[in-house]
């Protein structure tokens, strides 16, 4: 497997001071960075997240006044009408 | 290397910037790439050799035939986006800036196998119904596309979960009876938060496909989708968008949705197969077998 291309690829950052790792902003203990999804690990380890955050959710018990909340009728492709009214950004017709 | 960052870049006059070029002869003026932050910082030679053994790896064991590699990944139908002109060096060939804000977006998600076939793509509305343009004609004209909704048109578990069981495993199926196919099969998606599925991935397994997912922030530089059908879609898709100037609003929003089908279709053909097949056949599809059977294919 010829690592050349992608090794050579323009958006590569080669500075030195960069950490090898992303840092990780997830608060999962899965990664997905290059697993193997379906390899036995990665499937017990999925498993045993999903439990641990369903038992997290289980335990908090929401105290305060009862709002009742207005269903969402609009989302943001009914309020494109407004925000989209512009439309001479489109400069770069070819 | 210059030190990265995401400060805000002061933009110099126009008149300074063509003189500037016009002094020196090793910069040219070119329009950028938008490169979010993480991207530019974490693909590092390190990350990228990582992924390749742990893909060396599988290739020895499952021997993949093109017929059963598939990518999956999803991109924003986005007509809007303006594109800046920056300064740099002559000889490269990209250059990349920090992401723009977007307007609300539809998701159109994709997958493609290595020997041209591709099952029906996927598209996410930010809303409950169905729009106003999508009619019977619509549905009959683009046959190869299913809708599904959500309130800001990302992809979530469940829409993943019930696409890739519902369209794109029986289609790996499918694959697998084809003459030369091999028995195990590999899918390549990337690393976003709704991958996270135990049920999902153990419906894979039991078919005997392999699921790896590439390294964070580094499908640009990895996944064959994001090499060359999805730059094809959106060079596309920006084309001859200036006649919406002149349309109503459900026209604009019939013109981008027909002109991204008429795009995806174009950036699906065997033509940009073989070129996008040539951009990643060390990446991804790295075998050569791989690469002569497409070909020929093609």
């Amino acid at each position: 497997m010829d690592r050349a291309v992608p090794l050579s690829h323009s958006a590569v950052n080669r500075d030195p001071n960069t950490p090898p790792r992303p840092i990780r902003k997830r608060k999962t203990t899965i990664n997905l960075n290059g697993d193997i999804l379906t390899s036995q690990d990665s499937l017990q380890k999925i498993k045993n997240d999903q439990a641990n955050t369903a038992a997290r959710k289980a335990k908090v018990v929401k105290r305060g006044r009862k709002t009742t909340k207005k269903a969402d009728e609009e989302t943001p492709y009914d309020q494109m009408e407004e925000e989209t009214d512009d439309y001479s950004e489109y400069s770069d017709d070819a | 290397m210059p030190k990265r960052t995401t400060a805000e870049i002061k933009v110099p006059h126009r008149t300074y910037v063509h003189a500037l070029v016009k002094r020196c002869p090793d910069l040219t003026i070119k329009k950028a790439r938008i490169l979010e932050h993480d991207r530019s910082q974490y693909v590092t030679p390190t990350t990228l050799n990582d992924f390749f053994d742990k893909l060396q790896g599988l290739f020895e064991v499952g021997d993949y035939s093109p017929s059963m590699i598939c990518n999956f990944d999803e991109t924003m139908i986005q007509c809007a986006s303006r594109r800046l002109t920056v300064v740099g060096p002559r000889t490269s060939k990209t250059l990349y800036i920090p992401e723009q804000a977007e307007m609300p977006h539809i998701t159109l998600g994709v997958a493609i196998f290595a020997d041209c076939a591709y099952p029906e793509s996927l598209v996410i509305y930010p809303r409950k119904t169905l729009p106003q343009e999508v009619t019977a004609e619509w549905l009959v004209r683009y046959r190869k596309i299913c809708y599904t909704g959500q309130p800001k048109g990302w992809i979530t578990a469940e829409i993943l979960e019930k696409y890739l069981l519902e369209i794109v495993l029986p289609y790996f199926l499918l694959q697998r009876a084809r003459i030369g196919s091999s028995h195990r099969g590999l899918l390549l998606v990337d690393g976003h938060a709704s991958r996270i599925n135990a049920k999902l991935w153990q419906s894979f397994r039991d078919n005997d496909i392999d699921v790896i997912t590439f390294v964070s922030h580094a499908s640009h530089v990895m996944q064959p989708l994001d090499l060359c059908p999805f730059s094809v879609f959106k060079a596309q898709l920006r084309q001859g968008v200036s006649v919406m100037r002149k349309m109503t609003l459900p026209e604009r929003r019939q013109f981008v949705m027909t002109h991204a089908f008429d795009a995806l279709h174009i950036a699906l053909s065997p033509i940009q197969h073989c070129c996008w097949i040539q951009k990643s056949r060390s990446c991804s599809f790295g075998s050569s077998r791989t690469s002569e059977s497409l070909c020929c294919q093609s």
